[in-house]
């Protein structure tokens, strides 16, 4: 029976029960489905060539001997074998290859393959998420055959593309726009074109990337609810309440919000920033999104309760460990050190985390480094009674800046954009920060020499403009930055010709390019503008 | 014509009434959900419709206008109970219509209570007929109900019609459907005064609780087989008599009457006969219930029962899994149903048996598979749907739920024995229908938990007959199983049956050099490729030491040599794996004998197989020998094995070692000695001992003080008589060895002399035994011609005719001339190194006094 089937026989029970059922786990029951399914990938890995190329002559028979022995892995130790995508050297057959960009990396983009079983797994996962996204308390969800969807994602080769394949035949959903009209229009105009859809005939779920949501959001509200289209195709129940949402607004004197118009039955949202991106998206569409956390090599690992508050792992996509900030420290100022990692059932609370993962089911990561923060949230203040840890999103990792789940800027990135511009710039760091209505941008903190023979030297905002035409040029994503989500997404600070170098003369240990820690930033603040500090 | 519509005119109320009712009791009796509920309300309301409908026809108090009001209440109250009962079946929510139903269904209620539905009512005798009809005016309320009780119908039915299109997987669906639309044309019949004053309504509400009952029944919401209880059989049959009792009392009390009958003697006997008939009414209705409901649950618990008695006692594993899964597919109606058991040596579960004769499956469970982890915590049986729902099993690694949907698995059966899991039943589809009815499962449920003691106890008896009968190092049978299997074999077989005993060539000297472990080693290695090869061809059991035993029945000599022959090829080509040695290898020598043709009963049979073992020994070890009459004729050689003859070897080696100048004596005495037996028309058997004493004669010297034993001068007399002793010493040495007891007399008569001046016994002539005669020859000659320091030399033609001198003192004269004789025809080979000779006196034997 497929997921339509069992809506029209209104076996809620089962649904839950099938694709909800990992939130009634107990941890050592997690556990024990993690280290299952570890010791099979294990075989298959074993006998894969691209799993000598990594386990390096260690046979690893146990979880303890593979976490002992299996060293953290990164891209660029699969590379070579998955660009050129040799099948015959992967633990098992993949049906489909998810791609995505590479910042900083030796090719344009990464290639992650996905077995069968792991597109079997994924499939759940998004059913699960359109389930808990509809769901007000456990077990109760309210969805249909045949409801309105508005699917703002990235088509395939991205993971996010993925979903109408994975749903085609099991659940009968009316995409707007349309899957095959979509494929041929932009980003945006996909966005804007499914909104147009779901405003004539009504939206039942939306699936989209936070930033873009809220701005889209917010432009419905900045036109006050103007459409901009004609009355054809609007469904009478529809343009019954545009009206009356309308008049309500006028008198109220406030703008339309889209919870006027739409009576959303789940949202799901994903993206870097959506923590921040949340509570304004609950205010415009009046319901409470629901987050997910995926990733080209890690598929959909995290989806959150029906509480909507605090990401749930899913047991069975990946095996998952974590390493604490301070080993993250350790290794990022040492390379060479081996930084120590913990499993689900050894974590602990209000501790951030990076995540390293090890696919299941034939997948090809193995002690994976993803690259990002998560902080694992007590449960103590979690009502939904789910005795799993709750994570909460954080970030990146601290040497990558990732805006609004758009675009993630490197240390490679910005050197390169700052010796396309030839400005003398001799030493700099950037931090990742948030503007005032929550939206994410680079802060560029710049030392320039020789500053009697460069006109215009000191005015940061030239700077900025100057070097904003080769961060367009370097990521195309970034253009898109300002033009999709209205956000300015580069500041620059300028600070005395010899700050930096006075300031590492005083320490040990290397400065971080890209965000570096928060003391160091103060006392080069400090050490720029006096004790007062703090301007960045 | 008026007695079928009187019938009909209170029958079909009264039996509306009785039907409701019932249901609604039914209902009452069970367990209650949601939709029970809803049911029973419906149903409440159709039996105040038919009892309100009675009590009008019958005009009792307070009037025919009120009981008809109540009546237009319930049947008003139908339509929109029957419109909760569908929302709670097909699990619909809309509580705006639940209110907006229930309003106008309160205020139809007020209006009609209030008289504005029926304004008139009143039961009047139809002239000419024997009943009364209800004469009735109707309200402008009765309008505007009977519009809103069909639009409340017409939306049920829309809404149904929607549904079943979408939710066809719904059981009972259409039964529901049907029942709403026989509801709506019976109240619509009272719509048309021709149809309509007859009980259409009743009759399509009765049909409609049916078909109602029938689709709760599909749900498997109410199991009405167990709610139709002996009490409501026996409820319902009491009622049923006492109103019958009544109806024949008010109708023949009359007639009695006239006879002058006392009316009380009358009522006394309609109730003593009533009281009579009673028992049997309800035996024979509850056994048709029993018959009609619990048909099939009997036929299954007769076949637990029968199944519990077959097991019962039983030690032995296969017949009680034989009977488990004739009982589960007995009792499932399902063939493919398999059983798995606890394998101890692969630590998993592996397939053992299935319902379905020659189905096999290759796959196995281990420790760590979900489903023992399942049943490891809990008792409950896996259905496949949990496989899908229950994140517990998403541990399942893809090749396990491969081999289970290769199988279309359905449902696990865990069989435990004190909280331990010795085993599950996998229940599979029936084709490609899924098992739908727990019912079964549940029983096969029981049956496992009954099998699983039976299981345990015949395990632990196996494991303990193995434990009796298995040779740990080998895992081969022991000896003490092979020869009551031989025994059994034997006696069972109707064609032939080939014993093979395989012995491992030289493996004494394999042990002396790489020792007892590497030996053990070997051992076990060659044991396992003898079983991979015989597979269930045959019984591989470790006979003795390095002999093993293959029982093949029903196979011919061909079948069992070419069988034989594989096996010799394999472990001649098979290393015995070693660091320090990876090239090491043993061979294999069998001897093969068949039973009928050549050997009568078990004990021939192995006794025979034994002859053509030692014979491939003897004939150059590494081949097959099949038995025959050759082999039968050395029958006595078998006695000696190779173990024994390395013994005597190693004992020769041991005299070669003390006396160096008396190297290879032994073995060359030996050769004489059997020559001289030939030539004298020894069988071969005494030929055989003749060798094997002629090698042990000296093996008392072993005792003798070295300082005489390598004297190069002549020995004194003290010295002499010491060195006689050797002869005892040799007696009291081979009596510790009982298989070279044959040997004996040879040895103890070799230093006797012909005229019986010898010693130890002096013996004389024919006295003296065949085989002493035979090495005392040997052994003048071997002494004359060997290189000895204390004599001279002297060639062989000077030592033969020193024999034939004397022959007949010393030497059986027809021994000396036909060894002589011998020499000189060259059919005795000298060594070369033999042609020295030595001085005559010290060899030959001095006569004692």
């Amino acid at each position: 029976m497929n997921f339509d089937a069992l809506l029209n026989a209104k076996r809620k029970d089962e649904i839950w029960q099938k694709y909800c059922g990992f939130l009634d786990l107990s941890v050592s029951e997690f556990m024990d489905i993690q280290n299952s399914l570890l010791l099979e990938q294990l075989q298959l890995f074993e006998n894969s060539e691209l799993g000598r190329s990594i386990f390096k002559n260690k046979h690893p028979k146990t979880v303890a001997e593979f976490r002992k022995m299996i060293p953290l892995t990164e891209y660029d130790d699969y590379a070579d074998i998955l660009l050129s995508k040799e099948v015959s050297k992967l633990p098992a057959k993949p049906v489909v290859w998810i791609e995505t960009t590479w910042e900083g990396g030796r090719a344009p983009v990464k290639v992650a393959p996905y077995t069968a079983a792991m597109v079997e797994n994924y499939k759940e996962a998004c059913l699960a998420c359109i389930i808990l996204a509809s769901s007000k308390a456990k077990g109760e969800f309210d969805l249909k055959v045949g409801m309105n969807f508005l699917n703002g994602m990235a088509p395939l080769p991205y993971l996010t593309g993925l979903l109408p394949d994975v749903l085609e035949g099991e659940y009968t959903v009316n995409y707007f726009p349309p899957i095959k009209e979509g494929l041929a229009m932009s980003f945006g105009q996909r966005n804007k074109e499914g909104f147009k859809m779901g405003l004539k005939q009504g939206l039942d779920l939306f699936y989209g990337l936070s930033s873009v949501i809220v701005r889209m959001s917010e432009q419905f509200v900045e036109g006050s609810g103007s459409t901009k289209t004609s009355l054809s195709g609007f469904k009478v129940s529809q343009l019954a309440k545009y009206a009356v949402a309308k008049i309500r607004s006028k008198i109220d004197g406030r703008p339309v919000y889209p919870k006027d118009v739409f009576n959303l039955k789940g949202f799901v949202c994903i993206g870097t920033d959506t923590l921040h991106f949340k509570q304004k998206i609950e205010d415009y569409w009046g319901i409470r999104p629901l987050e997910v956390f995926g990733g080209t090599e890690v598929t959909c690992i995290a989806i959150e309760s029906w509480i909507k508050d605090g990401l749930v792992l899913l047991p069975n996509m990946c095996f998952y460990e974590f390493m604490p900030m301070s080993e993250f420290y350790k290794n990022l100022e040492n390379p060479s050190y081996v930084p120590k990692t913990y499993t689900l059932d050894e974590i602990k609370e209000d501790e951030y985390y990076e995540l390293v993962v090890t696919n299941f089911k034939g997948g090809a990561f193995v002690r994976y480094r993803v690259g990002d923060i998560f902080k694992c949230e007590p449960n103590t203040k979690k009502t939904d009674g789910v005795k799993l840890p709750h994570f909460r999103y954080i970030d990146r990792i601290d040497p990558v800046i990732d805006l609004a789940g758009f675009t993630r800027i490197t240390e490679a990135t910005i050197a390169q954009a700052i010796t396309m511009s030839h400005l003398h710039i001799t030493s700099w760091f950037a931090l990742k920060r948030y503007d005032s209505q929550h939206r994410p941008y680079i802060n560029l903190t710049i030392e320039l020499n020789h500053p009697q023979n460069d006109p215009g030297f000191d005015d940061a905002v030239l700077i900025k403009e100057q070097l904003e035409i080769y961060f367009k040029y370097i990521d195309g994503d970034y253009a898109n930055l300002h033009k999709m989500l209205g956000i300015e997404p580069l500041q620059v600070t300028i600070i005395p010709y010899g700050t930096i170098d006075r300031y590492l003369k005083t320490i040990s240990h290397p400065l971080q390019k890209v965000n570096p820690n928060h003391y160091d930033v103060v006392e080069i603040m400090k050490l720029a503008y006096g004790t007062k500090g703090d301007r960045a | 014509m008026n007695q079928i519509l009187v019938l009909i005119y209170w029958g079909i109320p009264v039996l509306s009434l009785t039907f409701s009712l019932g249901i609604f009791v039914i209902l009452a009796l069970s367990k209650k959900d949601k939709m029970i509920n809803a049911f029973m309300m419906m149903m409440a309301s159709m039996v105040l419709w038919s009892f309100a409908t009675l009590m009008m026809k019958l005009s009792v108090e307070p009037g025919s206008l009120f009981w008809n009001r109540v009546m237009v209440g319930a049947l008003m109250l139908i339509p929109y109970t029957g419109y909760l009962f569908f929302m709670t079946f097909v699990r619909m929510r809309r509580r705006f219509a639940l209110m907006f139903w229930g309003v106008l269904e309160v205020l139809m209620q007020i209006v009609n209570a209030m008289g504005y539905t029926t304004t008139a009512a009143v039961m009047k005798q139809v002239p000419y007929s024997p009943y009364v009809e209800l004469e009735y005016t109707l309200g402008i309320g009765a309008y505007v109900s009977y519009v809103l009780i069909f639009a409340l119908l017409l939306t049920c039915l829309f809404m149904a019609q929607r549904e079943y299109k979408k939710s066809r997987y719904l059981g009972g669906l259409k039964n529901v459907i049907l029942a709403l639309f026989i509801i709506f044309i019976g109240i619509g019949a009272n719509l048309v005064p021709v149809i309509g004053k007859y009980p259409i309504d009743f009759f399509a509400g009765s049909i409609a609780s049916m078909f109602i009952m029938w689709a709760i029944y599909r749900n498997r919401v109410l199991e009405l087989k167990f709610v139709i209880t002996k009490a409501v059989v026996f409820t319902v049959l009491l009622t049923a008599v006492t109103v019958a009792s009544i109806f024949a009392v008010n109708g023949l009390i009359g007639f009695f009457e006239n006879l002058g009958m006392d009316t009380n003697i009358f009522i006394l006997i309609v109730t003593f006969v009533s009281l009579i008939i009673f028992q049997p009414i309800f035996k024979f209705i509850y056994n048709i219930v029993n018959q009609l409901f619990y048909k099939e649950e009997k036929a299954r618990e007769e076949r637990t029962e029968a199944f519990t008695r077959q097991i019962a006692n039983n030690l032995k594993l296969s017949s009680v899994a034989e009977a488990l899964m004739s009982a589960v597919a007995d009792v499932s109606g399902n063939l493919r149903n398999y059983l798995f058991i606890y394998d101890e040596e692969s630590s998993s579960y592996r397939f053992y048996m299935a319902s379905k004769r020659l189905e096999n499956l290759s796959f196995a469970m281990t420790k760590q598979h979900p489903f023992v982890m399942w049943f490891d915590q809990y008792d409950e049986l896996i259905t496949g749907k949990q496989l899908d729902t229950n994140p517990f099993f998403k541990t399942m690694w893809d090749d396990d739920r491969r081999d289970l949907n290769s199988i279309l698995f359905e449902v696990a059966i865990p069989l435990k024995a004190n909280g331990k899991l010795i085993g599950m039943v996998l229940m599979c589809h029936k084709d490609t229908h899924s098992i739908k009815d727990m019912e079964h499962t549940q029983q096969i449920n029981i049956l496992g938990m009954t099998a699983s003691l039976a299981i345990s106890n015949a395990l632990m008896f196996e494991k303990a007959r193995e434990e009796a009968t298995i040779d740990n190092l080998t895992q081969t049978f022991n000896h003490r199983y092979f020869m009551d299997e031989l025994a059994e074999a034997t006696a069972k077989t109707k064609t032939s049956l080939t014993l093979a005993l395989s012995g491992v060539d030289q493996f004494n000297i394999y042990n002396d050099l790489y020792g007892h472990y590497e030996g053990d080693h070997a051992l076990a290695k060659i044991a396992s490729k003898i079983k991979q090869v015989v597979g269930d061809r045959g019984t591989v059991c470790r006979y003795q030491g390095d002999i093993f035993a293959i029982i093949l029945p029903d196979t011919d000599t061909k079948k069992a040599y070419d069988l034989i022959e594989k096996i010799r090829v394999v472990i001649e080509g098979l290393t015995i794996a070693s660091v320090e040695d990876p090239y090491r290898h043993l061979t294999l020598s069998t001897g093969l004998c068949t039973f009928p043709i050549q050997a009568n009963d078990d004990k021939i049979l192995l006794k025979n197989a034994g002859l053509a073992l030692a014979e491939a020994k003897r004939s150059g070890r590494n081949r097959t020998v099949l038995y025959n009459s050759t082999v039968a004729e050395d029958e006595e050689v078998t006695a000696l094995d190779e173990n024994q003859l390395a013994t005597v070897y190693a004992l020769t080696a041991a005299i070669d070692a003390k006396d160096h100048i008396t190297f290879g004596h032994s073995q060359r005495v030996a050769q004489y000695a059997t020559a001289i037996a030939s030539a004298m028309g020894a069988k071969p058997s005494e030929i055989e001992t003749i060798r094997l004493a002629s090698l042990l004669h000296d093996i008392g010297k072993i005792g003798i003080p070295e300082h005489v034993l390598t004297k190069t001068t002549r020995l004194t007399t003290e010295e002499y008589e010491i060195m006689k002793k050797h002869v005892d010493l040799s007696i009291t040495i081979i009596k510790h060895m009982p298989s070279f007891a044959k040997v004996i007399p040879s040895v103890i008569g070799h230093h006797e002399r012909w005229d019986g001046k010898g010693y130890p016994r002096h013996l004389a002539k024919e006295e003296i035994p065949f085989g002493a005669r035979c090495i005392a020859v040997a052994d003048a000659f071997d002494a004359i011609t060997s290189d000895r320091h204390y004599k001279s030399l002297y060639d062989i033609d000077i030592a033969v005719q020193e024999i034939e001198r004397n022959a007949g003192t010393q030497f059986d004269p027809d021994m000396a001339i036909t060894f002589a004789k011998l020499i000189r025809e060259g059919k005795v080979l000298i060594e070369p190194t033999r042609s020295t000779v030595y001085s005559i006196e010290s060899f030959l034997e001095k006569p004692v006094n």
